[in-house]
């Protein structure tokens, strides 16, 4: 057989069993196609704005609580008085409160790299001499 | 009246139409391819019911996707590219249960073979056409002899390269010529 012969035969035999034509088969096709949900053109538009919808929604709900949050006035306490809390010291432990307020004068002279914050201390002052605009330190 | 002028029309025209909302003119485009896409779907599959299933599902598919057709490519490729899509989807849900997919996918040269020889008397080319080639040079074959589909559109439907169809093309021909030959010296013997 060659090739033109085979080709023949595939193209008559493929024309030969065919199905016939289902009125049955058709009711179904359209039956199933007027009773779909609508998941048409206009569905997917909508899907496809629906991420951008979500986004959107969230940028609201976001930028209205950051406004409210910053509107809001902080509470006070008019005519209160504040209690200071007092801070144990343990025994063998500095108060940090009061390591907190500065520098011992002995550290500041003695200490090995303190003349570091000296240094810095005059450049510091050097630097702020030079820019007016800067607040003079006492 | 209106419906012989539908008749009529070409198929992107009717797309067209039903891109706008026509219903009619979609199922003017059903009337015209429940035949062509059944007959497809039966070579390809084992059970004729998976094919009416399909072919349902095939144009709800078309019907529900018809506003992402481009008009200016041909409406049958399209088409057939969602119906050869969701058999697909269909041989993969029924292959653990399926009776016959085995059959209808090995690529072997013996078993088909053996198989064609045995039913020669009962089985006409196409029979054994699907069962000496795999599941896509098979689709290539129909859609090109059944069909008269130009190896592009072939190219398009299936997901492949032109060059690939023309080989599959090329390849299947040698397949069945070989497989025709088997059976002829079966018979004779």
């Amino acid at each position: 057989m060659n090739e033109q012969t085979l080709e023949d035969r595939l193209t008559e035999e493929a024309a030969q069993h065919s199905p016939a034509f289902s009125p049955s088969l058709h009711n179904r096709i359209m039956h199933r196609i007027t009773n779909a949900p609508a998941t048409g053109l206009h569905a997917r538009r909508i899907n496809r704005f629906r991420p951008l919808a979500i986004a959107a929604a969230a940028a609201l709900v976001t930028g209205t609580s950051m406004l409210l949050h910053h509107t809001q006035p902080r509470p006070t306490n008019p005519g209160g008085t504040v209690a200071l809390r007092t801070v144990p010291s343990l025994p063998g432990i500095p108060n940090p409160v009061q390591a907190l307020d500065g520098p011992i004068a002995s550290e500041w002279t003695t200490a090995r790299y303190a003349y570091l914050d000296r240094d810095g201390e005059k450049l510091l002052g050097y630097v702020s001499r030079q820019l007016d605009f800067m607040p003079r330190r006492q | 009246m209106h419906a012989m002028a539908e008749i009529t029309e070409t198929d992107n025209e009717l797309a067209c139409r039903a891109q706008a909302g026509s219903l009619d003119c979609f199922e003017e485009l059903v009337r015209r391819y429940q035949v062509p896409l059944l007959r497809f779907l039966q070579r390809r599959g084992p059970n004729p019911h998976d094919a009416e299933d399909v072919i349902q599902d095939a144009f709800l598919r078309a019907y529900q996707s018809i506003g992402s057709y481009r008009v200016d490519q041909p409406f049958k490729p399209w088409l057939f590219t969602i119906a050869y899509r969701l058999s697909i989807d269909t041989a993969r849900r029924r292959r653990p249960t399926g009776p016959n997919f085995d059959e209808f996918t090995r690529d072997t040269d013996d078993t088909p073979l053996e198989h064609a020889s045995r039913n020669d008397s009962k089985e006409h080319l196409w029979q054994t056409v699907r069962s000496v080639l795999k599941d896509e040079p098979f689709t290539a074959v129909w859609l090109h002899y059944g069909e008269s589909m130009p190896t592009a559109e072939i190219a398009d439907i299936i997901g492949r390269s032109q060059d690939w169809v023309k080989t599959a093309l090329l390849r299947a021909r040698g397949k069945i010529k070989n497989a025709l030959e088997q059976n002829e010296r079966a018979s004779h013997e």
